[in-house]
């Protein structure tokens, strides 16, 4: 079973997301700020990371750059599951390794498992 | 007779005769028509001057009375005068020359009396006054041109100070800032407004020319901004500090393809631009801060309605299904109005970037093929003969732009439609046409179309979520790149939108 | 040669008795001049020149007495070498008094008709030292006045003249048109040259 770690500051998109990841059978660890994800990532070792960029603590961009750092780290992959879409950010994003991208508004939860899967699968699972 | 007495007679009348010659060259010298008049009033003597100007002949006119060239009520008076008085001197009569006009002349007269002081008769003389009369009424009417010249002239100078006032007035209490450049780029004007922002007074810079201001601290950024040659531009912003931010629009005076100077207007925006800039922030802030709750809505309400918070009845489903909707609308608002803020915002910041049309174009009808396939629309994209066109532009935005006319087209076109995306080089631009079959746009809403969140009736029957802020946007991204946008649109027939864009923004 | 100036014509009337004021001979050649040009003029001077009693216009003194004979001459020279008619010859007469220095030293007269006509013998004195020239007759109400001239027959041809003369004098006088005519001549038996002139 696949680990997917959640790094998200709103409550209920927490849940929400930790539930549908758990109907579909993944294990679901979360995190509720940067600070804490950091710790789970090194500690849990998940195999996929749904990360938001704007949060307290550290921001989503602050956890990719240490990740980079981390040779063993940046191979995770990252999607990165935010409300804005901005351009700018977007570039920045995948110069910090991330997988893909997805903007709450704009995806629903489906969306985002059909995501999780094929990211996982280009690992070669 | 004795021969002394014969002398003496031969002398005198030698003498008589040298006096009678002479009276009579000096008579007939005379070029003032004289003559002599018995004191009855007949003319007894004329000159040849008289004769000249009488046009009578001296045998004509001796033993004539005067009144055979005046008027009798005229010099009756005057010939009574003369003989009470002894002279006349200058007053004016009409004479009546032989076979001409009458003539307005001055006339002289002086009595002659004998040994006992009797009148025996006097001399008249006339003075031709028409020359004078002619010359006095030329003086006149020169007079009266002149004075109205003169009087025009007051008027003139008169409006002119007023004028100079008034534009005085305005420079003077100006809000803006004004500098106006001679032809030879000499300051020649700075008002008190331009004195306060470049913190300088004019008495120090008047008179210089660009090169010697661009010395000078204070004016160094502007002088820099303004370019050697001064071309003109309109509203074009300059920072002179990062909180003090100017408009600057340079125009060129000309009178009859001379040219006057340049005038530099600066107004300050510093104030609209910090409006401008909060507004922006406060509006992405809220839309962001709008955008979380929303999408957790929607994720919620997915999740339930797929079933994976357990199993819902049919009227849970229904109800929650609506909710999505008016989410999904609400989501589509937020989108809209975060976009137009960063739109307001970046018509005066685009990223401009060269970039190539027909790829761009491309890439949207490829995104846009399985959508209108599913509905059952043609779509086709009209190629332009050149493989590929660079035009320097902020694409994402123009991104914005081509996606939503084709969202248009494709929201109110029904199956069996057609729309077709052109594109197509012109004379330094490239035109872009979206055009479809679809329920097109009544003649009467027609001018409102780019107006702030403006929808047709119809539009809004047919496509019940829209922001109505899609065009508003798309002609503020267009126009913002230097271009222009329109429409051609018929009820039940269809619409054509199209826009230009300079190659070179 | 002409039947009027032959020799015997000039002599005789050379030998008249009788002065006469260079200013007839003025008025006379003046009037040629105005009519006939320097050319006239000159052969009116030649003339004189011819008969031995040269008078030039320009040189002649008005004032200087003249013998009367030559005033005959003059206006049979005129009349000779110009071929004027007798109406022609009165024309003279009425321009001389307009030409006459020595009328102008009678303009004082020139108040009334009366007073003119009292000067009239004396005027005519200071003209000619020949004849006496007295007013018959004075009608200011019938406006005319009658002139008569007396012992002075010299020619006919001057009859002609005065009543020229005579016309203009009295036109001088009362400013207006006159008339004037002889109504007694001595050549055809009266006893002296009378003149009617009515204005």
């Amino acid at each position: 079973m696949k680990k997917i770690l959640i790094i998200e500051d709103e409550e209920i998109m927490l849940d929400l997301i930790r539930r549908k990841m758990t109907n579909e059978g993944y294990e679901v660890i979360v995190a509720r700020d940067g600070e804490e994800g950091l710790r789970l990532i090194k500690e849990g070792q998940p195999d996929l990371i749904l990360l938001d960029l704007i949060m307290p603590k550290k921001d989503g961009f602050s956890v990719m750059a240490e990740v980079q750092k981390n040779e063993a780290l940046k191979k995770i992959p990252i999607i990165i599951v935010s409300n804005s879409g901005q351009p700018v950010e977007l570039s920045q994003a995948r110069k910090l390794g991330a997988r893909d991208w997805l903007v709450k508004t704009e995806f629903d939860p489906r969306e985002l498992v059909e995501k999780v899967k094929n990211v996982l699968a280009e690992l070669g699972e | 007779m004795a021969t002394k007495e014969e002398n003496q007679l031969s002398l005198l009348l030698d003498d008589l005769t040298a006096l009678e010659e002479y009276i009579h060259d000096l008579f007939n010298f005379s070029p003032l028509p004289i003559c002599f008049i018995s004191p009855v009033g007949v003319i007894l003597e004329v000159n040849p001057a008289l004769e000249k100007a009488s046009g009578f002949k001296m045998d004509e006119i001796v033993g004539e009375p005067l009144e055979r060239v005046f008027k009798k009520e005229e010099i009756g008076p005057l010939a009574r005068e003369t003989i009470k008085e002894g002279s006349v001197d200058g007053k004016e009569l009409r004479f009546f020359p032989k076979g001409g006009e009458e003539v307005a002349v001055q006339v002289f007269t002086r009595t002659r009396k004998d040994e006992k002081g009797e009148v025996v008769g006097y001399f008249l003389s006339l003075f031709d006054l028409t020359g004078i009369k002619k010359t006095e009424a030329e003086l006149k009417r020169v007079q009266t041109a002149l004075l109205n010249i003169l009087e025009d002239t007051e008027e003139a100078r008169r409006k002119a100070e007023e004028e100079k006032d008034k534009t005085q007035a305005i420079i003077t209490n100006f809000t803006d800032a004004l500098f106006f450049f001679d032809k030879d780029h000499r300051l020649a004007l700075m008002n008190p407004q331009a004195e306060i922002f470049f913190k300088i007074k004019k008495e120090k810079v008047i008179g210089e020319s660009i090169n010697r201001l661009y010395e000078l601290p204070e004016l160094r950024a502007l002088i820099e901004f303004l370019g050697e040659g001064m071309k003109e531009v309109s509203r074009k912003e300059f920072p002179l500090t990062e909180d003090f931010i100017l408009e600057v629009s340079v125009i060129s005076m000309k009178r009859d393809s001379v040219d006057l100077g340049d005038l530099v207007v600066l107004h300050d925006v510093s104030r609209e631009k910090t409006i401008e800039r909060l507004k922006t922030e406060f509006v992405s802030l809220s839309a962001h801060q709008l955008r979380t709750p929303l999408s957790a809505i929607k994720w919620s309400l997915m999740m339930i309605l797929d079933g994976d918070l357990g199993a819902i009845n049919k009227g849970q489903k229904d109800i929650l299904e609506k909710t999505y909707l008016s989410n999904e609308r609400m989501i589509a608002l937020i989108n809209d109005l975060l976009n137009l803020a960063r739109i307001e915002e970046g018509k005066y910041a685009l990223s401009l970037a060269p970039a190539d049309i027909v790829k761009i174009c491309q890439s949207i009808i490829d995104l846009s093929e399985e959508p209108f396939k599913n509905k059952g629309i043609k779509l086709r994209f009209n190629k332009p003969a050149k493989k590929t066109i660079q035009v320097l532009v902020d694409e994402e935005k123009l991104k914005l732009v081509i996606q939503n006319l084709l969202d248009n087209a494709f929201k109110y076109t029904f199956k069996n439609g057609r729309v077709s995306l052109s594109l197509k080089e012109i004379d330094k631009g490239v035109r872009i046409e979206v055009k479809d079959t679809g329920i097109g746009i009544v003649e009467k809403e027609q001018k409102r179309v780019f107006s702030k969140f403006f929808r047709t009736n119809e539009a809004v029957l047919v496509e019940p979520a829209g922001s109505g802020l899609g065009l508003y946007m798309a002609k503020n991204i267009i126009e913002g790149h230097g271009g222009k946008i329109g429409f051609i649109s018929k009820v039940d027939q269809g619409t054509t939108f199209y826009f230009v864009l300079p190659t070179k923004s | 040669m002409s039947q009027l100036l032959n020799e015997t014509e000039v002599k005789r009337l050379i030998q008249l008795k009788g002065e006469v004021r260079g200013v007839v001979f003025k008025t006379d050649f003046e009037y040629i001049l105005n009519r006939e040009g320097e050319d006239g003029l000159e052969k009116l001077e030649n003339k004189f020149q011819e008969i031995g009693h040269p008078i030039k216009y320009r040189e002649m003194k008005a004032l200087a007495f003249y013998p009367i004979g030559l005033r005959v001459i003059s206006l049979l020279a005129i009349k000779d070498i110009f071929g004027f008619s007798d109406e022609e010859i009165k024309k003279i007469g009425e321009a001389a008094p307009k030409l006459s220095l020595v009328i102008k030293l009678f303009t004082k007269y020139f108040l009334s008709i009366t007073l003119t006509a009292r000067q009239a013998p004396s005027m005519w004195g200071k003209h000619y030292r020949a004849g006496k020239l007295v007013v018959v007759e004075i009608n200011e109400k019938e406006k005319r006045i009658i002139l008569s001239l007396e012992d002075f027959n010299l020619h006919p041809l001057l009859c002609k003249y005065l009543e020229g003369y005579f016309s203009t004098v009295v036109k001088m006088a009362v400013g207006k048109p006159t008339n004037s005519q002889e109504i007694k001549c001595s050549f055809s038996g009266g006893e002296s040259h009378e003149y009617l002139v009515s204005w």
